[in-house]
């Protein structure tokens, strides 16, 4: 087994590698939690990497050993790490063959649900507690308290931004201690217009409606790249004859093909951005009630980059 | 905050949370290789979309 602390410097020194060489990355997700003090007990890394700078990324991952182990495209699913992809919100997954468990590293160029540019906001090789806790408003409930740890540690730094991530009424009214969020984050988040939070079951009922509305739109999002992954999938399984050895940059070569056929660069803009908000907030009228739709977050700031 | 940590994560990992950060990777690190070598499985799902 390798241990966590390895694994956890060996990702840390990927990507500060990478940034040594030119190449915008950072970690998110997880090992990012653990960093700024949500600990997560997650293994695998989630890295985000300028989508231009992919083919540099690509190849040092190709040339980066675990313990002696080069490093595989994971099974047939993964998209290639190519900026045509990347730039339109696919994820690429890479693969340690360490026993007794794999080490995982997956690779977004666009961070979801992000409102601004996330390269811009860099904490060393982490991305910020923003982009973190933006990430994490995901169909998983587990996620979710990540988020609010988060957005009260912003705040408790002087980031105004920390009322955007507050998902729990008692925080909320508590954080009134602090500068009260502004307009400009009330329009964004139209539920901190309740602010002192006082009214405790009506924020509590907002909160449930705005997590619905971020479940729904993360579903959504999962599903219409889901449907493009399917046929990808089966067409790398046939590429590679099954074979599940190959180096990074023949099983690059065959995933490319097999993206250019299957896998269009940008799924969630050709199905339309408000389109899926717009979906998502008549999932969450149906499912909570009509009258809290006015309520949910302006999300059309969400898909930064897309 | 202490208390949301206690209540969203419970005792240990809200107590880890507020440790010094050199403190607190070790103390991760610990809990998740404990884990490990009790069979629990960390690693992720295939999904090739994460969420």
């Amino acid at each position: 087994m390798v241990p966590y602390a390895e694994l956890e410097s060996f990702f840390s020194g990927l990507v500060a590698t990478a940034q040594s060489r030119g190449i915008t990355c950072a970690i998110t997700s997880g090992m990012a939690c653990v960093h700024f003090g949500v600990a997560a007990t997650t293994k695998d890394c989630d890295v985000l990497c300028d989508a231009a700078k992919s083919d540099d990324f690509r190849a040092l991952i190709a040339g980066t050993l675990l313990r002696g182990l080069s490093p595989n495209y994971r099974g047939h699913l993964s998209p290639p790490l190519d900026a045509r992809w990347m730039r339109g919100g696919w994820t690429s997954h890479f693969t340690w063959r360490t026993k007794p468990e794999e080490t995982c590293l997956d690779i977004f160029g666009i961070a979801p649900r992000g409102s601004s540019p996330w390269d811009r906001q860099l904490h060393g090789i982490y991305a910020c507690p923003n982009v973190v806790a933006e990430m994490k408003r995901t169909n998983r409930e587990k996620d979710w308290p990540f988020a609010t740890a988060l957005g009260g540690q912003m705040l408790e730094e002087g980031d105004l931004e920390g009322w955007l991530h507050l998902h729990d009424a008692d925080i909320l009214r508590r954080f009134m201690k602090h500068p009260a969020p502004t307009e400009r984050l009330m329009g964004l988040r139209p539920l901190l217009g309740l602010a002192p939070f006082t009214d405790t079951l009506r924020v509590k009922r907002l909160l449930l409606a705005e997590r619905a509305f971020w479940s729904e739109l993360d579903e959504l999002r999962i599903r219409i790249y889901q449907k493009h992954l399917r046929p990808y999938v089966s067409a790398v399984r046939r590429a590679s004859s099954g074979r599940r050895d190959l180096e990074v940059a023949e099983s690059h070569a065959l995933r490319l093909e097999c993206a250019l056929e299957h896998l269009p660069f940008h799924p969630l803009r050709d199905y339309g951005l408000e389109q899926m908000v717009a979906e998502a907030k008549a999932n969450v009228g149906v499912t909570v009630g009509a009258d809290v739709v006015e309520w949910l977050p302006a999300a059309e700031y969400n898909f930064d980059g897309l | 905050m202490r208390d949301f940590h206690v209540r969203a994560f419970g005792e240990e990992l809200a107590r880890i949370n507020f440790l010094p950060e050199k403190r607190r990777k070790q103390a991760v690190a610990e809990m998740i290789d404990h884990a490990r070598s009790k069979g629990v499985k960390l690693t992720r799902p295939a999904l090739g979309v994460t969420p």
